[in-house]
């Protein structure tokens, strides 16, 4: 869905479910994860932090519980990884890796 | 009417593509097993790739001189696929998923237009066939295959060269075509010719340069024909040979966590942006950094080709 930038506030981002598109591939190197998209040809490297967010990302039903995983995986404090979470998800769906499809009611 | 009588047809192995042509390749002679992509090479008239590019081309590549004189152009049209194109080298159509092929060849010694079909033509197709081309020479030693890639210039062919006279089997001078399989990354062969500059012929020592192959073709280049390896042979380690002024000393070192954009960009053919080559190409530069040793070799400016040919060979003994 067409997304503005201005609306993307951490608490409606936690909200929602984030899919990586069809068009987007990623791969694991040993210094970072490589996305692809497949549309514009173009390579984006994530650190192994940002890597392992993208993959939860995918996986977990919403934003909010991939944040408590990676929270319990990194042993950090849930309101920090939710910022670092929300940040990266801006800066994905800036780049087209991935969607954002809201479960909000209205 | 007067019927065309068919042409003879060749059969081949080279870049993980099994080649029916009607022009004979010096190539590794087509593998039994069955399962590999296949490509037909035919020889045309010239004027049979001329007409339908007028229109609805996007030019990828217009290489020329400083004076303006065409070296190599590249184009691609929506639906006849790739033309590629060298004064003194040949008119080439690749169509859009490798299998077809056309030439239009000159009226020159073959060795001299075969240099575009290996640099050029038959990599492309075998990117357009889900295969990995990446600029690099290779051997096979104890059945597993040496890459060894770097840019024009390095010392790539004559790490070949030398490991080839010293009893390695020659893979490929230039463009090594990557698979991934079930058991790893494969590595293809490539044509049985290697391409020398002719000090670092002299410089291997006259016994060496003599036993590689015979001497077919002189231009910037001495061209050479080497029997390749003739079967695939899982890749062992890539080497990334980078010459450079900022380097003192020649110095061989394993890096563990390898710079993901650097093996990516080792593709040969950058302008391909097929779905299928995008995916096939990203997943195996992510098999060779979780799994093939990768080692980076910095090379100063100063050092002779064949003294960073033998550093590599006493590294690889070691």
């Amino acid at each position: 869905m067409p997304m503005d930038q201005q609306r993307l506030t951490n608490a409606s981002i936690l909200a929602d479910e984030a899919r990586i598109p069809e068009h987007v591939v990623y791969r694991a190197f040993v210094r970072e994860t490589v996305v692809l998209n497949l549309q514009t040809g173009k390579y984006h490297g994530l650190n192994p932090t940002a890597g392992r967010m993208f993959e939860l990302l995918d996986r977990e039903a919403t934003v909010q519980e991939a944040a408590i995983r990676l929270a319990d995986e990194y042993t950090a404090p849930l309101r920090k990884i939710e910022g670092d979470v929300c940040d990266l998800v801006r800066s994905l769906v800036e780049r087209g890796l991935i969607e954002l499809n809201t479960h909000r009611n209205g | 009417m007067p019927t065309r009588a068919a042409k003879p047809v060749y059969r081949g192995y080279v870049f993980g593509l099994k080649v029916e042509s009607t022009v004979p390749l010096p190539v590794a002679r087509a593998p039994h097993a069955d399962g590999l992509p296949k490509a037909s090479l035919r020889d045309v008239p010239r004027e049979e790739l001329a007409d339908p590019w007028r229109s609805d081309t996007t030019s990828i590549s217009d290489w020329r001189t400083p004076e303006g004189r065409l070296i190599l152009s590249i184009e691609l049209h929506q639906e006849l696929g790739y033309r590629i194109a060298a004064p003194w080298h040949g008119t080439h159509r690749v169509s859009k998923d490798g299998r077809e092929i056309w030439s239009a060849l000159p009226a020159f010694p073959a060795w001299r237009w075969q240099r575009l079909l290996f640099a050029q033509v038959l990599p492309l197709a075998a990117a357009l066939q889900g295969l990995s081309p990446i600029h690099a020479s290779a051997v096979s030693l104890g059945d597993r295959a040496l890459g060894f890639a770097a840019p024009p210039g390095a010392g790539k062919t004559s790490v070949a060269a030398y490991l080839t006279s010293r009893g390695a089997t020659f893979v490929t001078d230039d463009v090594l075509a990557l698979e991934s399989s079930a058991h790893g990354i494969c590595a293809h062969p490539g044509p049985g010719v290697a391409r020398v500059r002719e000090r670092e012929l002299r410089a291997l020592g006259p016994a060496v340069a003599s036993d590689l192959g015979e001497i077919i073709g002189r231009s910037d280049k001495i061209q050479l024909a080497i029997s390749p390896i003739d079967r695939a042979v899982p890749l062992g380690a890539l080497y990334f040979l980078e010459r450079d002024s900022r380097f003192e000393r020649l110095a061989i070192a394993e890096c563990h966590r390898p710079d993901p954009l650097r093996i990516l960009s080792s593709t040969f053919v950058p302008y391909v942006d097929t779905r299928g080559f995008l995916l096939a190409h990203l997943d195996i530069c992510s098999r060779i950094a979780r799994s093939v040793p990768v080692f980076e070799v910095s090379i100063p400016q100063s050092k002779a080709a064949v003294e960073v040919a033998q550093e590599i060979a006493s590294h690889i003994e070691r």
